[in-house]
């Protein structure tokens, strides 16, 4: 085998590991597949409620919603979260994503993205938004309406890893809850319409470390 | 020992302690030895880049150039960081330093040293810069090019302290952030060139 072939047989392997070991550990803390809205996200209200198995986000204009899951507190996490743009702006100023490290509605990091291909990582401290990793192009993700893209969070101690779709993003150090930390979700939507957003497959595990050989 | 040399041995033993206890305290809010540039600093440019585990600030002749870090906010803080002149032709002109109690671009405050040795606080609030501390000598500091200073700022409540190399320079009252502050780091390039700072080690702690 060529250097070159090996580097991506390499490469290959490298990826279907990570695609495999998202959210698969065999210690599940908490899922989530919206068969119906667990009273541990809060109440349904015409912005928050679930519909044919799915959590939909609909905020009001020029308005965010952002929910925290009151099932449990963890440590380190490995979460995934299935997110699917169903009315997004296609400029961008609509986006969506996941809550980690929260502590409570003014204390957390959190992912979004955008249906143009656009991610960004920013952390919400004391009800002030500080960038973490500012909005960047990201071709992992699936661009438009209609698809599905799987964000995926590991935390260990104080670095977050963001993967979508199975292909790592980046990672951050930053300040996570010294007591546990709660996870969410979160949508924007922009001034001239309402955005409508579906969260599934919500699934956290104990990050497992792959085995070297 | 003669007295001089007694006088010698404790104004270092004293500038020693006063080293010694800068930013040492037990609860580290923030740490950067600038491996890479952290992506909470923004984007690196020409101006502001990390080279060889430093943080590199060179802005454009005549202009200035800051970033603030998005990591955290702060309540009060010990800020210390090591500042190294690089290159400069005017060391009345060139400057750096750090800054504190930072809302947003057009509020915060800053804490410069020139390579000449002079000192100075800036606040710049609503977009216009207001001279607190006039430009004096600050005593123990380094001058020239490769002069390397350690800068340390306090701030407790509405007082804060500046530090150069351990020795005090001055003390001040002014306006915190309501609610938690951002810091940052800043350079100024005269209109004869660019000139050029490197920063490392910076660290923040509970006062």
């Amino acid at each position: 085998m060529s250097l070159a072939g090996l580097a991506l047989a390499v490469a290959v392997s490298v990826g279907a590991a990570n695609a495999a070991l998202a959210c698969q550990g065999s210690q599940v803390l908490y899922e989530d597949g919206f068969a119906t809205l667990e009273p541990t996200w809060g109440g349904a209200d015409d912005a928050f409620f679930v519909e044919d198995e799915r959590l939909i986000i609909m905020p009001g204009y020029d308005e965010y919603y952002s929910a925290l899951n009151t099932m449990g507190t963890y440590e380190d996490i490995d979460l995934c979260v299935d997110l699917e743009p169903i009315k997004a702006d296609p400029e961008g100023n609509s986006f969506a994503g996941v809550i980690f490290w929260a502590i409570d509605y003014d204390n957390y990091y959190y992912v979004v993205v955008t249906a143009e291909q656009s991610i960004g990582v920013f952390r919400r401290q004391r009800g002030r938004v500080l960038p973490q990793l500012r909005w960047a192009t990201f071709d992992a993700l699936k661009r438009g309406n209609g698809v599905v893209n799987q964000i995926r969070i590991v935390t260990l101690g104080n670095t977050a890893t963001i993967y979508v779709n199975g292909q790592q993003y980046g990672t951050i150090k930053g300040q996570p809850p010294s007591d546990g930390q709660q996870i969410g979700v979160r949508a924007t939507s922009p001034r001239n319409e309402r955005a409508v957003w579906a969260f599934d497959n919500v699934k956290i595990t104990a990050p497992e470390i792959p085995q070297t050989q | 020992m003669r007295f001089p040399s007694i006088a010698v041995a404790a104004a270092i033993w004293l500038g020693a302690s006063g080293m010694a206890a800068a930013c040492q305290g037990a609860a580290i809010l923030f740490q950067d030895s600038f491996e890479r540039l952290q992506p909470t600093w923004g984007k690196e440019s020409d101006s502001f880049k990390v080279v060889d585990s430093q943080l590199e600030v060179s802005p454009a002749s005549d202009s200035y150039h800051w970033s603030a870090s998005s990591a955290n906010l702060y309540d009060d803080i010990d800020m210390c960081v090591t500042m190294t002149v690089i290159e400069e032709e005017d060391p009345v002109e060139s400057k750096a330093g750090l800054i504190f109690w930072y809302v947003d671009v057009n509020n915060f405050y800053v804490f410069e040293l020139a390579p000449n040795g002079k000192a100075s606080v800036w606040r710049r609030q609503r977009g216009k810069w207001l001279a607190q501390v006039d430009w004096r000598d600050a005593e123990g500091a380094n001058t020239g090019n490769g002069a390397i200073n350690e800068l340390r700022v306090t701030t407790v409540g509405s007082l804060a302290t500046f530090y150069v190399n351990g020795v005090q320079f001055e003390q001040l009252e002014g306006s915190p952030p309501e609610n938690g502050q951002q810091i940052g780091l800043f350079a100024a390039s005269p209109a004869s060139g660019p000139a050029r700072f490197g920063f490392d080690n910076l660290k923040v702690t509970k006062p």
